[in-house]
């Protein structure tokens, strides 16, 4: 099962005096911290990811038409703010040195080993990132990534095939 | 091995956790999830950070977030982040928002049109170019021989720091200049410092930061994290808007160098 259209999630336990500010964090903060833990895998560093993709949730989210929109919404901005923090380590240059051994085979059986993905997605060109890691290390399919990104099904299937053809480079060189 | 296929993905592990799916959905993901131990253990540690935010992390990071929210809803520091970039980005964003009724094209947030926005500090970099001033913001052309000077709001942060990387990896400490640390600015709305700096001929982008803090930042950890954006070249400088320092605010601001 990948992907999945959604609901309005439930509402989060509040006090009556809470403000709007309050609620969302309550209703959103745990679902964008949990993205964070995972994909950036500090728990400090997701609180800090949380925070900052709350601040740009907030700033919009009040012109998003339902909450229904609004996870997807958040999801999205949490992905690309941490997929931006594991782009900025990759300027630490002892990144690739901490790949784990090869797997072996080829392309294919390279990205089937999920952590050994996350670690190659660090390395990839921009405008493949996103999309790799939600295939790759998320495990959703096309069609939801084309949902989550707001993007066509033909710019994630080649962008998918890009991300492959990179792996195999990459598979090459390190034998 | 990998998620595809076989797993739950980690959007529908977060949906189910966060009660989002739909019945029909929650139903087949429980029914995967009898047998699927790997989705299990998933369920089990987003549950359980999704216990750890609310018991923890939510008390802890509220008051910081609602103090930012708060800072950033100020009309001044629009004009003091200046840079227009960021004005752009949020309407473009506005704008998007309004095409957001079904079906949902979901708005194009930009990546980090609010990282500038830490804190409450600012900077302007005013720029004598051609014989005219004007106001450099991102992406600004400037030729060898234009002076820049730089005015700031330290808005109660005692300690600035102002240095830049340019397309040659150059790294310079402009306030104090070529300083080991941040030097004191006195408090007001717009504080020139002094002096003005006459750009070389190197070409190519130039990402000025000024890191605003309450104690002097030594200046070598500064310039360490520049020379690391240097070494990414042009994209990099393009890209990077903070430093990985201990500074309570930063700024930052890119100009082009281009042959007069």
């Amino acid at each position: 099962m990948n992907g999945g259209s959604i609901m309005t999630p439930p509402p989060a336990p509040r006090v009556v005096q809470d403000d709007r500010l309050t609620e969302l964090y309550r209703t959103y903060g745990p679902v964008i911290y949990a993205r964070c833990v995972r994909l950036l895998g500090e728990p400090v560093a997701a609180e800090d990811a949380t925070q900052e993709t709350f601040l740009r949730v907030h700033r919009h989210l009040a012109a998003a038409p339902s909450a229904s929109e609004a996870l997807l919404w958040i999801y999205r901005i949490a992905t690309n703010y941490c997929l931006n923090e594991v782009r900025n380590r990759k300027r630490r240059p002892d990144l690739l040195r901490e790949l784990p051994e090869l797997p072996t085979g080829d392309s294919e059986d390279l990205l089937a080993d999920r952590d050994f993905a996350a670690r190659l997605v660090a390395e990839a060109p921009e405008n493949l990132r996103v999309v790799a890691w939600l295939h790759h290390v998320d495990g959703m399919d096309q069609g939801a990534i084309a949902e989550l990104e707001g993007i066509s099904r033909r710019t994630v299937v080649t962008r998918i095939a890009d991300f492959a053809a990179y792996a195999a480079r990459f598979a090459k060189r390190s034998q | 091995m990998t998620a595809k296929d076989t797993h739950l993905s980690a959007f529908v592990v977060d949906a189910l956790v966060s009660g989002a799916l739909t019945s029909v959905e929650r139903e087949a993901a429980e029914r995967h999830l009898e047998g699927c131990t790997r989705c299990s253990d998933d369920v089990a540690a987003v549950r359980a950070l999704h216990e750890k935010f609310t018991a923890d992390v939510l008390p802890r990071t509220l008051p910081n977030v609602r103090a930012r929210v708060a800072s950033s809803r100020r009309p001044a520091m629009v004009r003091w982040i200046g840079v227009g970039v960021a004005g752009l980005a949020a309407a473009a964003a506005i704008a998007l928002v309004l095409h957001f009724k079904a079906p949902p094209a979901k708005p194009d947030v930009p990546e980090e049109p609010y990282l500038a926005i830490k804190g409450s500090a600012g900077m302007k970099i005013v720029a004598q170019h051609a014989g005219t001033q004007l106001e450099v913001v991102d992406g600004v052309k400037l030729a060898k021989g234009d002076a820049i000077r730089f005015v700031v709001d330290p808005n109660g942060l005692p300690y600035l720091l102002v240095a830049s990387v340019d397309g040659d990896g150059q790294v310079t400490v402009y306030f104090p200049a070529g300083g080991k640390e941040s030097g004191r600015v006195e408090d007001g709305r717009k504080v020139e410092l002094p002096g003005s700096i006459v750009l070389d001929d190197a070409r190519g982008p130039e990402r000025v930061f000024a890191l605003f803090s309450k104690e002097p930042l030594a200046a070598g950890p500064v310039t360490t994290a520049l020379l690391a954006i240097g070494a990414g070249g042009r994209d990099e400088i393009l890209r990077a808007r903070t430093l990985p320092v201990p500074a309570e605010a930063q700024r930052s601001i890119v100009f082009d160098k281009v042959s007069p």
